[in-house]
């Protein structure tokens, strides 16, 4: 079984030297990353469990950072290695950066059309309103009468 | 039982095809007899389709392997019940699942609406059959599930591992109910485009409409969470999956359709908005299905990829450009009815709704898409993974939560300053409280302090909307508290049960803060030794070995204690099948309301020794218990009351002689 052999060595690859780094740092650069053994659909490096990848990976990460290299180090290392795909989020640079601005811009100018139109609402005068209300489409008085008397009739909407 | 399937199919198609000339010709010329053949033609297509889909699960049933769906997706060592699901566990079959749903959905309609709503019915029959015409095309032409071999292999492949889960069973037809039922929606707002008749007619047909697919989609994602929680082994529940976005954008487009359609059928306000927000539902559903099934974007559930891109592209942009241009033509009929008499009313706290949820559809959809937009413009790859959907997510969800209890708070039309302090009063001071408590107990993460804050602040705003109410009620009544909380909330069901599910959204956030306290652990241990983990004790007892049918088996046996007590055995397994040379994880959870003790087995050595990895998840089962509520909520909310018998007798009655639009001159 050539699988289950490859699977021990590189169990046994993680077994090896108690480590310096503590979990957390570990956690903390992986979360960054991705994993990209093919498999899974570029899950986190910090959770994936795949023995091919992930699981490797995080003991690389463990081992640079044991010999004294920087969070970041370690994660362009690994950008290195895999290229920009291997980054959980886009880098906030460059035409990338477009990523991160967009969902606030579309936040500010959706607070402002809901003013525009909250202002526009109350400035209406009733001439305004009333013209919009003939203008409706015709229906069956005798149908929405029924419907208005019904309505006081049974609050269930209210 | 093949060839009657396919023969089904095409049958489908002219019948869809049939269906939608019927029907607008019908409705042009005012001819009751082509209306009535066009509705006949969508029960036919579903009874057609039924056929397709009864031919499909024979095949998969009785092994007919010359079928290269059958022979892709099943295989004789399948029990029955895989057996019966693999019919969606592929892409053509799934496809073939969603058409089959799409025509449930229509000939329902049909069937209840004979004398109702009859001016919008034609139009709506036409929408419905021309989307189930379109679903045809590409059963027959692009995914074609009955495609047979030159030769029966002897047995197939199978399902693959991680869909062989009991939740499989219902999680995709969930989704497939919510994301093809926005169909209904949809077609009566095209309906009221056409025909002109742009009252709240098509609203009150569409509101039912939207709450039953918009439930099931809910329930269906939150039932994803719980499938990629136990099955896909890495401790969450949510991953910001494409897919997974995919159907949570509609679900978002529609809950936001849900709240503001109350401002048109009480003020005549939003009309436009409205109708954007059912057409733009429908068209994320489509656009989610075709994300998902071509594979466009990577992803876990994009099991296959075929060629039915370029078909679902072109329905999408011509259904787009039809809608929303046929939505400009009607602008001019389209003007409010009302004004804003004041800024403090619920009118505005349902505005300041809609545009928080839509500001994360829009987060969603960027995310979602922006792999594509960076590689198009700057050629590079790039991940849009978990870390920048959360980033953005979660200011954008804590305002949600906000509104969630500070809207309920604000009356129509106008709320005075006095009652603004009444109302809100007791639901800030018990937030701030609760935030206080928090942090004198060491509770220092900015993001939890908000929202354990704001949850207990709209937990409190909604109780006492409840208390109100049935305080009021026991004055005007002798009934006692219980039955008069009960007769309140059956009284007015929209209101208590959309309470109920905005209650439901509390214990989801309630679940989702927790995960800021995961506390995670991976070690090696031999068999035989312990090893402390967080509060418990963890001891490592056997490891065993199994060879099944389809797939081997390592099994640990751990033996979990808190506290010197025996919690129970954890069996964590790791599987592997070699018909798709892939390996699973199956996960074991010890489980209480506070938290899971989640043990993944990663690996084992020959010398017994193996590695573990440990998720410690507070709160998580808040999170399933917030998708009961909300599935409850929403039950509550759309179970007919009298109110709606009442109304469909008057539509009946008054339906006679109008069973055709009578052609009638425009309104500019």
């Amino acid at each position: 079984m050539p699988s289950a052999l490859l699977l021990t060595t590189l169990l046994l690859l993680g077994f090896s030297p108690a480590q310096a780094a503590t979990r957390e740092e570990i956690k903390s650069v992986a979360e960054e990353l991705v994993c990209l053994c093919g498999n899974c659909s570029r899950e986190s490096l910090a959770t994936c469990v795949c023995t091919d990848f992930a699981v490797p990976e995080r003991e690389a990460i463990g081992s640079a950072l044991d010999q004294g290299q920087t969070r970041q180090q370690v994660i362009d290392g690994f950008i290195a290695r895999f290229g920009s795909m291997g980054l959980a989020s886009p880098p906030s640079e460059g035409f990338n950066l477009l990523a991160w601005i967009a969902p606030g811009a579309a936040l500010l100018f959706g607070i402002a059309l809901v003013r525009t139109l909250l202002v526009n609402w109350k400035g209406r005068d009733n001439d305004e309103v009333a013209q919009a209300r003939s203008a409706r489409a015709d229906r069956s008085q005798y149908q929405d009468r029924l419907r208005r008397e019904l309505d006081q009739f049974d609050d269930d909407d209210k | 039982m093949i060839d009657i399937g396919y023969f089904a199919l095409c049958l489908a198609l002219l019948a869809s095809g049939y269906g939608v000339i019927a029907s607008a010709v019908g409705a042009r010329r005012g001819q009751l007899g082509l209306v009535r053949s066009g509705e006949n033609a969508v029960i036919a297509t579903c009874a057609l389709l039924t056929m397709a889909v009864v031919a499909l699960w024979q095949a998969l049933i009785f092994h007919d392997f010359q079928v290269e769906y059958v022979a892709e997706n099943s295989n004789r060592s399948m029990p029955l019940f895989y057996l019966v699901t693999a019919l969606w566990g592929g892409q053509n079959g799934s496809l073939l699942f969603w058409g089959w749903i799409l025509s449930l959905y229509s000939a329902s309609v049909v069937a209840l609406y004979r004398q109702r709503y009859r001016e919008l019915m034609p139009y709506v029959v036409a929408t419905l059959a021309f989307t189930s015409f379109f679903f045809c095309i590409v059963h027959l032409f692009a995914a074609d599930p009955f495609q047979q071999l030159s030769f029966t292999p002897p047995d197939g492949r199978g399902l693959n591992p991680i869909l062989q889960h009991p939740v499989m069973a219902i999680h995709p037809p969930l989704l497939y109910l919510g994301m093809v039922g926005m169909v209904v929606p949809f077609a009566f707002a095209i309906a009221a485009l056409l025909s002109g008749k742009l009252d709240t007619t098509w609203l009150r047909a569409s509101r039912r409409w939207t709450l039953i697919p918009w439930t099931f989609l809910g329930f269906g994602l939150l039932l994803g969470g719980k499938w990629a929680y136990v099955e896909l082994g890495w401790g969450g529940y949510w991953a910001w999956d494409p897919v997974e976005n995919s159907s949570l954008m509609p679900w978002l487009v529609a809950t936001a359709f849900l709240h503001s359609i109350m401002i048109q059928e009480r003020k005549g306000m939003l009309k436009v908005w409205n109708l954007a927000l059912a057409i733009l539902t429908y068209e994320l559903c489509i656009f989610g299905t075709f994300m998902t099934r071509s594979g466009i974007i990577s992803s876990v559930h994009a099991f296959a990829q075929s060629n039915i891109g370029p078909f679902f592209a072109t329905f999408l942009i011509f259904s787009l450009v039809f809608s929303f241009g046929l939505l400009w033509l009607r602008l001019p009929l389209l003007k409010a009815d009302n004004r804003l008499e004041s800024f403090a009313s619920r009118e505005t706290a349902f505005l300041l709704n809609n545009w928080v949820l839509l500001g994360m559809l829009f987060a969603v959809f960027w995310g979602t898409v922006f792999p594509l937009v960076s590689e198009a413009f700057t050629g590079e790859q790039i991940t849009v993974g978990a870390p920048f959907f959360n980033q953005v997510n979660i200011p954008i969800g804590l305002v949600l939560l906000l509104l969630t209890g500070a809207g309920p708070l604000f009356a129509w039309r106008r709320t005075s300053n006095e009652s603004l302090r009444k109302n809100f009063t007791t639901p800030v001071t018990a937030g701030l409280i609760f935030v206080g408590i928090l942090f004198a107990l060491g509770l220092r993460d900015l993001y939890a302090l908000l929202s354990f804050g704001l949850c207990a602040f709209v937990t409190i705003a909604l109780g006492t909307e409840f208390h109100h109410g049935t305080r009021a009620r026991m004055r005007s009544t002798s009934e006692n508290y219980p039955m008069a909380l009960y007769r309140l909330c059956a009284k007015s069901r929209r209101r208590y049960g959309g309470y109920l599910t905005h209650l439901a959204l509390v214990l989801l956030f309630v679940g989702f803060t927790g995960k800021a306290f995961t506390q995670e652990f991976e070690f090696v241990l031999e068999k035989g030794t312990s090893r402390q983990v967080g509060n418990y004790q963890l001891s490592f007892e056997s490891l065993a070995f199994a060879e099944a049918s389809n797939h081997s088996t390592t099994a640990a046996a751990l033996g979990l204690h808190r506290d010197g007590e025996f919690l129970g055995t954890l069996l964590p397994e790791r599987r592997y099948y070699p018909a798709f040379d892939q390996g699973t994880t199956e996960v074991s959870i010890y489980s209480t309301l506070r938290e899971d003790f989640y043990v993944i087995l990663v690996g084992s050595a020959a010398d017994h020794s193996a590695k573990f990895k440990v998720y410690i998840n507070p709160l998580i089962n808040f999170v399933w218990l917030g998708s009961i509520v909300f599935v409850l909520g929403a039950l509550w909310a759309m179970w007919p009351t009298p109110r709606d018998r009442r109304l469909a007798r008057v539509d009946r009655a008054s339906a006679v002689g109008l069973l055709v639009p009578r052609k009638r001159p425009h309104h500019a």
